[in-house]
Order: C-alpha cells, then structure tokens, then sequence
C-alpha cells in the first residue's frame, strides 16, 4: 500500500486530489492532508510517505521551498498547479510530471500508472535536487531527459544537435556521445529556444554555438564543429541567417 | 523671469481630401445634396475638416453624421476620411486620446486601401496628438513610423514634417545634437526641393537650438536667415515671430535695448494682422526687458496691457504671469517709481501682496506650482518686512515644500528624458552595428572570393552573389527594415483582434458550463469543468501566437466540440477529417481561425433544428490552398437569419483578420458560405504557409 500526503493551501483542490484518489482505492492510501509548508514538513517527518502531491505556491511559500528543508527525500513528487509558467518550466526540464489544475481524470490515471509501475525511485531524488537547484535561476543549465535507463541529466551547453527520428529524438553531445529518447523533437524545441538553439529543419535543432560555417543553396547546410553537416529548410534560411547575425 | 513664447513652428499636414474649399459653399452642399452616397460624404466630411480649425462641436456633429453615412453605404475609403475628420476635430478639442483612436481606425481603414500615403498623415497626427499630450516617446514612435512611410512613398513634405516634428520633440527631450540632425536634414531637403517656407522654418528651429545651448551668436545668425526668406515671401505672422526671436537672443545677450527694438517692430506687424497673443507677448516681454533697464514704470505700463490683452484672449498662465511680474516690480521699485505710479510708500507691501496672491490663485488654478512656489518666497519675505513673523514662516514653509516637488517633478522629467535618450542611442547603435557588419561581410566576402576560387564559401548574411555593393545592400536592409515594420503594426492588429474575441468565446462557453450545471449532473459537469480550463489555457497560449499549427488548432476545434457535443448531448455528433497527404504539424495558420465557423454552425445550424444533426470539417489541400470545409447539417443560413438577426461579433472579427492576414502575406485568402438542400457549408480557403 503507497501511503500519499496532499499539501495544497486550498481546500478544494484537496478535495479534488482526494476525490480522483478513490478509484485507486486499492493501491494508494492517503494518510494526511496539510495546507501549510510548516504543517507538511511535519506530517511528512512523522507518517514517511511514499508518494506527495505538492502545490507549488502554497500561501506565501512554495513546494520548492518545502523540498529544500528535507535532506534527501524518499518518496514520488506529483506537482499540482495552475498557471505558473516558470515553475511548468522547470519541471519539463527535470522531466518531472506535474498535473495542472482543475486536474483532469485522464491526466491523473497517466501520472498514477507512472507512479505505480516504477519501482525506483532513484531517478525522483535526483531529479528533485536539480528541481531545487534550478528553481529561482532564470535558465536552468542542465535538461534531464528520460532514456531507457533512466533520466540523464546533460548541460545544455554540452548538446550540439538534436534530431528529429519519428517520435524519438536523438540527442548529439560534444564529447561524441549520443542519446535516443522518446519524445518529439518539438518538445525539445520548446525548451531549448531560448538558448542559441535554432529548428533549422523540421528534423533539425541545432545549438548555433556549435555552428562553423553556413553554406549557401536553396535551404543550404550548416557544418558544425565537428564537420556534420545539418539540412536547413529553404524556408527557415531567412531567420537562421538573422540569428545568426546577432550572434 | 523667462521670456514667454520661443516659439516652434509645426509643420501641418492636411489629408489630401482637405481641399482648401469655401466654408459657406459647403454649407450649401451639404444642404442640397440629400443623396446617401459617396457624394454626401465627400461633402460631409470635407465639411467638418474644414470646421476642425473654426467650429469643433459643428465639426464633430459632421464627422458623426459622415461616419454613419459611410457604414450604411459601406464605403471604406470614405469612411477613412471621415474619422480623420472626426480626429481632427477632436484634436482641436482637446481631446487628444479619443483624437489618437479616430486617426488609428483611419489608419487601419487606409492600409486596408493601400493608401500609404495617408497611413503616414494619420500616423502623423497621432504623433502630433500625442505631443500635445507630452507622451514623447509614443509621439517619437509615430512620427518615426510616419517618416517610413512618407520615405517609401516618397512624400517630399510628409518627410519634411516628419524630420520638423523629430527635432520638436527632440528639443523637448533636450536633445539639442539629435534635434540638430533632423532639422539639418530637413533643411537639406528644403534646398534640394527649393521649398522657402521649409527653409524659413528649418533656419529657425535650428536657430532655436542654437540658443538653447547658448550660442547665441549663431541662434543669431540663423534667425536672421529665417527672417530674411520670410521679408522676401511676405508673410506677416512669420516676420513678426522671427522679429520676437531675434528679440529673445538679443535680451539673452543682455542687449535689453536692442531687443525692445526687434520686439516693438513685432509688436507693429501683430498690430497690423491684429494678432492678439503675439501683441499680448511681445508686450510682456518688452515689460521684462524695461525691468532690466530698471526702466520701472514703462516696465508696469507694459506688464498691464499684456495683463489685459490676455485676460481678454483667455490666456490665463500668461495673464497671471503678467501679474506676478507687476506685483514683484512693485516690491522692488523705488520710492521715485512708486510716486509716478501713484502708489502711496506705505501702501507698497499691501498692493504687492494683493497682486502676487491674486497670481498665486491662477497658478493654483492651473496647477503651475513652479511659479507658486516664486511667488510664496516673495510672500514671505514681504510679511518678514512687514514684521509677520508668523506669515512669513508659512508662506516659507509652502515655498520650500512647492520647490521640492517641482524639484521631484524636474528630476522626474529627468529621468524620462536620460531614458528615451538611451533608448534613442541603443536604436541608433543597433542601426550601425548591422551596417558595419554589412561592411565587414562584404570585405570578408571579398577576401573569400580571392582565396577560394570554388566550391562552397560561407559568408553570413549574404545570400545574393557577391557583387552586391555596400549600397544596395543599405537600401535592401532599409527595405526589409520597411517591410517589418509593417508587418510588426498588422500583428499588434490582430493580437488585439484576438483579444477582443476570447472574452467572447470564453463567456459562451462559461455560458454553456451554467446551461450544463443546471442539468445537475455533477460527474459530468466537472468533467466538462476540466475540458474547458484545458481549452482556456490553449487559447490563452495561442492568443499570444501569431501562427500555430495546424495541429494545434484541430486539436483546439477537437477539444471546442467535445464540450459542446457534451452541452447539447445526444444533438450533436461531429467528424474531423484531414487528408492523408497533410502533415498537419508543419503548416501555420493564424489561431482561432476556424472555430468562430465551427461556433456559427452549432448556434445557428444545430441548435434550432433541435434534433441531432452532424458537424463535418474536412481538411484538404489543393496545389499551394489549404482548404478547410466547415459543414453542417442544420436548418441552413436562411432559416436561421429570419430568427436571428444579429451579426456574429466573431464572425466580423474573423472576417477583418482574413483581410489582414491578406495584407499581411499578400495572399488571396477567403471565405464562401454555400446554401445546401440541408445545412450550411463554410469554405475558408488559405494560402499553405509551411513551417519548415
């Protein structure tokens, strides 16, 4: 039986947590509710959950700050929130899932079945460290991303190509490594445009520090660093060569 | 004490429309010309711009009546005339902000038209709306767009009065070295074109600067050019102001003399052209002037016609300026002075006091607390004379309070003014940086062409061949630099397009959870609660978008239908189908295009018919079209008009950005709504723009 704590400032989205919780009626026990980062720090010391939906802004507070005060924690992490751009942010780039409120059914089974069928919690701790290290910064300097062996967390600044295969994206580092994870390059897209990453292709996300030379043709190619040559579409060519420019 | 009236001569810019006719045959037209047509209107309209300068509330009842007309005949162009005119006379008003809003419907209107040139007269006068208003940098912003505009168009006097208005501002930000570049610039284009009033004005803006940074001798000089243009073309009103110029850097010379004798020959002309706030001013300024020659009792002969002729012509700030001066000459003039002036010794305290009090009410009126605070530190010293200790502590107490915060408000004015600067420079910086990275791309170009006589050779930024010269290339960044911008003005057009229709959507869809709720299934209803939150968060995410995919929006169509499909459960079933060929993730289409069409079919097909009916939306693509076929099954566009008659706002709105869009990506995009046996189909045909 996985024992569950809610800390959540409002009662409604307590009750909604609660109310979705009954139908794993079987598996998950919910043993406390607490409505302040004080009173969740207590009851986690006391009752050792498994699993925490946390808010993230809780009264004057935040979840982050409740994490920050517990050493190494041991249980799952479901975030719980409305509108917080940033802190959807940072939970993309620790691939920590998050569910945003009013929470849908559907949205909660898929977070739940995650939590069920792993037995490792390995990844979470970690995963909640760069959380909390990041949090407050503006640009995180790592992205974690989910393999077959679990999350890896690389500096950004290490990736110098991701490339679009089906629904897998590979990842190319500098030092000649490359990572397969399933998720669409869109999604890395999304994150990473506020770096010097450019979708130069439909298929291609290139970091442009790595980008030796440009060579002119209808779309034309990018040669980075290391002599890989990336396609760029004809129709991205206009703003590739402006952001190029301005660096 | 400053001298009133350094006077700045703004340029005016009238819409081509404004044809200098007679006001009365106006009248007559208006009056016997009764058709609703384009005719009326041309008359209506040039009726009430005529008006703007003579009768505002007569004006205005015009320009309302031609708007009216121009909807009813549903003619754009006219209809862009006609809230220039209102504009116009708004602005004469005084109501610059509801002024700002007219001459932007007019400038939307005019793009629409691809009338450019008048786009840039209404940006014109946006600016000059906004200057009137002292926001400086919206009034930057404008007359920079104008100056694009008047540039592209090559409107010789659209980028004179653009160039005049820059430097006006600049000036105001004192930014003398930047006013000193536009106003240099227009004069160079005076002398290119030959044009003697741009000169005329251009020599005196530059003389104005002059003075500001206290080189008198050259504000000197180039008033003199000014004035010798104006002597030859004679013009009245002009001669005398540049007479009243001189007259200004003379007495900042300290030639209090010689500047009494450029202001007396002011004074003559205004006389003549019966001129009352230059006579009212020049009378004030050579009252200021006898002060300093310690010429007392002219100085207050003079001080009290100024004092009269403003009180007449309503100029309240200057008419209390004139007061305070008399009341100030009268606490520091000798007893000889006072004699002449049959003012008892004894009563010397008692009628200063009167008069700075009677000033210092005015001020108060008018909100000018600089001078306030002047006049409070003369109060306090008079009660000190007069042995009031207690007085003359209070009237300190108001003085040293009202000087700080004109401090504060200075060192505010201070701060905006350093702000702009530096936004102006980094602009300007910006502008250099990539006209030197031109040049260095070019030399590194040709440096490359040297070495590597094949093959690939990179160059950044360059995509044509390399015989580009450094010109052509200036001129084609100026051009992309143009094409921006406007595309820029058309995106904050639709964005606010945008956010006029989700308050819309959101509350018919709030309107449709209610209707739910009522049904009292609550398992259902906070399912439906979930969807619309995951729908709201999307179109909050999108409405910020200038493009998404078409994914993202059948995704939003998709998720639109399910809430309604549960709403009007079992009544509504829907099918999405798209074209296996599509690849719906790479092809942009401005957000929320569809769903008013989606909307319509339900309110005004499936709802009425009252039992199911089917909403199909097909998606296809033919050669470079994307075809999206909205159709239902409902009672069809003519039933439903008969019970309903009002215009869908989303509809109009969808429509608007349709033609925008168009505009914006020189396309032909349209909608057709088709009649059938049963139902309505909606064709919205756009151009396929892909994303890669």
């Amino acid at each position: 039986m996985i024992k569950a704590v809610i800390v959540d400032d409002e009662q409604h989205c307590i009750n909604r947590i609660t109310t979705l919780l009954k139908d794993y009626e079987n598996e998950v026990q919910l043993v406390a509710t607490a409505s302040t980062v004080k009173e969740g720090l207590n009851i986690i010391k006391k009752v050792q959950p498994d699993l925490l939906f946390l808010d993230v802004e809780i009264a004057d507070k935040t979840g982050f700050d409740l994490l920050r005060e517990i050493e190494s924690p041991s249980f799952d992490v479901i975030f719980t929130t409305a509108h917080d751009k940033y802190a959807v942010m940072a939970f993309k780039f620790c691939a920590i899932d998050y569910l945003l409120k009013p929470v849908d059914e559907s949205d909660f089974a898929i977070a739940m079945k995650k939590i069920l069928d792993s037995d490792d919690r390995q990844d979470m701790t970690r995963q909640l460290s760069e959380l909390i290290k990041g949090a407050g910064l503006n640009k995180p300097r790592k992205i974690g991303v989910p393999t077959l062996n679990g999350i890896v967390f690389v500096l950004i600044s290490d990736i110098r190509l991701c490339r679009a295969d089906g629904n897998y994206t590979e990842i190319f580092l500098n030092n000649n490594h490359k990572i397969v994870v399933s998720k669409t390059l869109k999604e890395f897209d999304d994150l990473l445009s506020d770096y010097q990453f450019f979708r130069v292709h439909n298929s291609n996300l290139v970091n442009l520090d790595y980008v030796k030379s440009y060579n002119k043709g209808k779309g034309g190619f990018l040669i980075l660093d290391d002599d890989t040559n990336v396609e760029v579409s004809s129709r991205r060519k206009d703003e590739l060569l402006k952001k190029l420019s301005l660096i | 004490m400053k001298h009133l009236w350094a006077i700045i001569v703004f340029l005016s810019l009238a819409s081509s429309h404004a044809m200098p006719v007679q006001l009365d045959s106006l009248f007559i037209k208006a009056n016997n010309y009764r058709n609703s047509d384009t005719v009326r209107a041309t008359i209506l309209n040039d009726l009430a711009i005529e008006l703007a300068d003579r009768d505002y509330e007569m004006g205005l009842l015009y320009s309302d009546s031609s708007i009216k007309l121009c909807h009813d005949i549903n003619s754009d162009i006219k209809l862009a005339t006609a809230y220039y005119a209102k504009a116009r006379n708004l602005s004469t008003a005084g109501e610059d902000s509801l002024a700002i809003i007219s001459y932007q419907k007019s400038y939307l209107l005019n793009l629409k038209e691809r009338r450019f040139s008048a786009c840039g007269t209404m940006l014109f006068n946006m600016g000059i709306s906004y200057y009137n208003m002292s926001n400086y940098s919206q009034a930057l912003e404008k007359y920079e767009a104008a100056l694009n505009i008047f540039k592209k168009v090559k409107s010789e006097k659209g980028i004179a009065a653009s160039l005049n208005s820059l430097g006006i501002v600049a000036m105001n930000l004192s930014d003398y070295s930047k006013a000193m570049e536009y106003y240099f610039e227009c004069l160079k284009m005076a002398k290119n074109s030959d044009d003697s009033v741009l000169m005329a004005n251009a020599y005196s803006n530059i003389g104005i600067v002059y003075k500001n940074i206290d080189d008198l001798s050259k504000a000197l000089q180039y008033q003199n050019l000014a004035l010798q243009i104006n002597l030859i073309r004679e013009e009245p009103l002009l001669i005398a102001k540049c007479y009243n110029n001189i007259a200004i850097v003379y007495s900042e010379m300290n030639q209090h003399n010689k500047a009494i004798e450029f202001y007396q020959k002011a004074l003559e002309i205004n006389r003549e052209i019966k001129n009352n706030f230059g006579i009212a001013s020049n009378y004030i300024n050579i009252g200021t002037d006898l002060n300093h020659l310690n010429r007392f009792s002219e100085a207050n002969h003079y001080m009290l016609l100024a004092e009269e002729l403003f009180n007449k012509i309503g100029d309240q700030s200057s008419e209390a300026m004139a007061i305070k001066a008399r009341g100030e000459l009268i606490l520091n003039a000798p007893d000889s002075v006072l004699k002449s002036l049959n003012i008892p010794k004894t009563q010397k305290y008692t009628v200063s006091l009167e008069l700075l009090k009677r000033a210092s009410a005015m001020f108060a009126e008018i909100g000018d607390i600089s001078n306030r605070s002047d006049i409070c530190q003369d109060l306090s010293m008079i009660y000190e004379y007069q042995g009031d200790a207690k007085n003359s502590l209070a009237y300190y107490k108001q003085h040293i309070s009202l000087r700080d915060s004109v401090m504060l408000d200075n060192k505010k004015a201070e701060i905006e003014r350093t702000e702009l600067k530096f936004n102006f420079e980094l602009k300007e910086k910006e502008l250099n940086l990539i006209n030197s990275k031109i040049a260095s791309d070019l030399q590194l170009a040709e440096q490359k062409r040297k070495y590597l006589m094949m093959g690939s050779v990179l160059i950044l930024l360059i995509t044509g061949g390399g015989f580009v010269s450094y010109k052509l290339r200036k001129e084609a960044q100026q051009k992309r630099k143009d094409a921006e911008f406007k595309l820029a003005n058309l995106n904050a057009e639709l964005k606010s397009l945008r956010l006029q229709m989700n308050p819309h959507f959101m509350f018919n869809s709030l309107n449709s959870i209610a209707d739910f709720i009522d049904k009292n299934e609550s398992r259902i209803a906070s399912n439906y609660t979930v969807k619309f939150a995951k729908l709201m968060r999307m179109i909050l995410e999108y409405s910020e978008q200038q493009e998404i995919t078409l994914e993202e929006e059948l995704k939003l169509l998709e998720l639109y239908l399910s809430l309604e499909a549960l709403r009007i459960n079992p009544n509504l079933s829907y099918v999405i189908s798209v074209s296996p060929e599509i690849d719906i993730s790479n092809i942009l289409i401005p957000p929320m295009m569809v769903q008013p069409f989606v909307e319509n079919s339900i309110l005004h097909g499936i709802i009425p018919l009252a039992k199911p009916g089917v909403i199909k939306i097909d998606v296809s693509v033919s050669i470079d079209e994307l075809i999206v076929i909205v159709e239902d099954n409902g009672v069809g566009i003519n039933s439903s008009m008969k019970s309903d008659n009002k215009k869908s706002m989303a509809m109009k709105i969808t429509k608007d950005r349709i033609a925008l869009f168009n505009e914006q990506h020189s396309a032909a995009a349209s909608v057709n709504l088709i009649n059938l046996n049963q139902g309505t189909r909606i064709e919205l045909r756009l151009p396929v723009i892909h994303r890669f």
